[in-house]
């Protein structure tokens, strides 16, 4: 369904696209038609033509004006300017180019022109000028009138032609629009369809949701009663065989036969290993509902890392390792969580003892780096493969489970271990070379 | 020498004249007022090089510009004015064209005044090449030759 609806918008979004471009393309034609129609206005050819016709008519009328005293010979050569002006504009300007767009012969204007020339002379001294020259005059300007006349029909006829091209590009961009406006329309539609599909998905998902959230309520319920029962059901009766076993196992309950010690140091060995899951698996549970509480205080972190050392030297001693501290620890302060820290360094000495070779160290130093304490604890076992460092610290994440099970690993000591130490400001981090050891070490800010 | 004395004084009378002709009539509500050459040449000249539909190339257009005519006239807050040509022709248009470019009433071309078969002695101009939006056919029509009268209502 998805994955139609996702095709179905693709297919809708392009068809969006489509109608856009095509509207762009259309507005575009739309404007340089509008453009052209704008240059048919009172600049244009007819104007022109039929501005010559009237001011050839002017003239005409000033010459008979002035024949019959009615105006000056002043009157008539502003009227023979006037219409020398107008020809001479329709020769620069670009009425001549488009003349030639409508085939029309625009040598005319020239004929004109060199008329203008002809009787400048007449006009300029018309006082002086004979009335036969006057009437050979006034005909040369009336034939010049009635084919100037012959040619503005023609340009009118022309522009009417022009006028009804660009009606019929109007009317094609105005089908196509219509089109466009459709298409436009049937997208919106799609995807109000769309939306709608999406929508009805939405909810399906927010139902499935709904349905997997009640689930996942369900098993932490589930999972707190398990943790309840491994707390009071489990760990109750643990404390009791261990405290039997070792009570055994010290002597305490009288000697022990020679062929029974082997099992019942195996019995407390695993007692142990069993007890230090359950409590793993609390406090991972205690980490991940974020029920863990710190009470930080001022720590002297060289001293407070000689008395780990001290606590866990019975630990390693079972794996045959000696802990030593570096011999240069600087005297620092910081805040922390005393008992939390502790279990820091109690669960990454543990590892380090467990994975390193027997009658091999394990060292803890301390250097300061800027304004930051770096603790680390460093082994000389087989190290850790660089393809596990993205999940080493993620829970049930151990480098090689066989082996971990073997020596007594839950695989939650390092998610536990990184949760404390975040919640302290700090990071946590290791180098390590396969074959040759690893340092873990974290980093806590210092007291002002 | 008397006659020479007499056709000199004639000539300068008639050189007098000509230079006094009125070139512009500037009617603004019924307050007439004329202009020859001379006075509008006295007012601060603007030029520029511009080029324009009805001419071939670029020209060096000088002359006062419109808006101080409409100011030197006491027009403040005229919607539209009209200016009208020798060949009868005339537009009525926003005055606000004068405080937007500066629209000239250009007396000379190329620093030489224009006859009338140059579309002279007054050729209203616009600064075509300086501002694109100019290029519009609507502006084509307002550039009026053979200028006589601007009159606003």
């Amino acid at each position: 369904m998805r994955k139609y609806l996702t095709n179905f918008r693709w297919f809708v979004f392009c068809l969006l696209i489509l109608s856009l471009t095509a509207a762009a393309v259309s507005l575009t034609n739309l404007r340089s038609q509008i453009l052209a129609i704008g240059d048919g206005a009172v600049t244009g050819p007819i104007w022109f033509v039929t501005g010559i016709e009237r001011d050839l008519h002017e003239f005409e009328l000033s010459i008979a004006n002035y024949e019959r005293n009615i105006v000056q010979a002043e009157t008539v050569n502003l009227r023979f300017d006037i219409l020398w002006s107008r020809v001479n504009g329709a020769t620069e300007s670009d009425v001549a180019i488009k003349l030639r767009e409508y085939d029309l012969d625009a040598s005319i204007f020239e004929v004109i022109m060199s008329m203008l020339k002809e009787h400048e002379d007449t006009v300029v001294h018309i006082a002086m000028a004979t009335p036969l020259g006057r009437r050979a005059m006034i005909d040369d300007f009336r034939m010049m009138s009635a084919r100037i006349h012959k040619f503005s029909l023609e340009v009118l006829q022309a522009t009417s032609f022009e006028t009804r091209t660009w009606r019929i590009a109007l009317l094609t961009i105005s089908s196509k629009n219509a089109l466009i406006s459709v298409m436009i329309t049937c997208v919106v539609f799609l995807l109000l369809i769309s939306l709608f599909l999406d929508s009805l998905d939405a909810r399906r998902r927010l139902k499935e949701k709904d349905v997997l959230l009640k689930g996942a309520e369900a098993a932490n319920v589930a999972k707190s009663r398990f943790l309840s029962v491994v707390n009071h059901e489990l760990r109750t009766p643990l404390t009791s065989i261990n405290g039997v076993v070792s009570l055994i196992s010290a002597g305490a309950l009288g000697e022990v036969p020679e062929n029974f010690r082997r099992p019942i140091k195996i019995a407390e060995r695993n007692c142990n290993q069993l007890n230090a899951l359950i409590v793993d698996l609390l406090d991972v549970e205690k980490f991940t509902a974020e029920k863990i509480e710190y009470h930080f205080n001022d720590v002297a972190l060289q001293s407070f890392l000689h008395e780990q050392i001290e606590m866990n030297t019975s630990y390693a001693n079972i794996y045959g390792i000696e802990l030593v501290a570096e011999s240069n620890m600087p005297e620092l302060k910081v805040q922390v969580d005393r008992h939390r820290l502790a279990q820091v360094l109690s669960n990454l000495i543990s590892n380090a003892a467990k994975f390193s070779e027997e009658g091999s160290k394990v060292v803890i130093g301390l250097e300061q780096v800027g304004d930051r304490a770096v603790v680390s604890v460093k082994d000389t076992g087989r190290g850790i493969p660089e393809e596990a460092r993205g999940r080493i610290f993620d829970r049930f994440q151990q480098v090689d489970s066989s082996n971990e099970r073997e020596r007594g690993g839950t695989g939650l000591g390092l998610a536990i271990i990184r949760s404390i130490v975040e919640a302290h400001g700090g990071k946590i981090d290791f180098d390590s070379v396969v074959g040759q050891g690893t340092t873990f070490h974290f980093d806590l800010s210092l007291t002002p | 020498m008397f006659k020479i004395a007499i056709l000199i004084t004639a000539l300068c009378t008639f050189v007098t004249q000509a230079a006094a002709q009125t070139v512009l009539t500037f009617n603004h509500d019924g307050d007439v007022k004329a202009y020859d050459l001379d006075m509008l040449e006295a007012f601060p000249q603007t030029e520029y090089v511009t080029s324009n539909a009805f001419i071939d190339g670029s020209h060096t257009f000088s002359g006062p510009l419109l808006r101080d005519l409409l100011a030197a006239a006491g027009v403040v807050d005229a919607n539209t004015i009209t200016l009208s040509a020798a060949n009868d022709y005339s537009i009525k248009y926003p005055s606000s064209d004068a405080d937007e470019y500066d629209v000239i009433v250009a007396t000379q071309i190329d620093g030489e005044r224009m006859s009338t078969r140059d579309k002279g002695p007054l050729w209203v101009m616009y600064p075509f090449s300086k501002f694109s939006d100019l290029d519009d056919p609507i502006y084509k029509g307002r550039i009026i030759w053979q200028l006589v009268e601007i009159s606003v209502p």
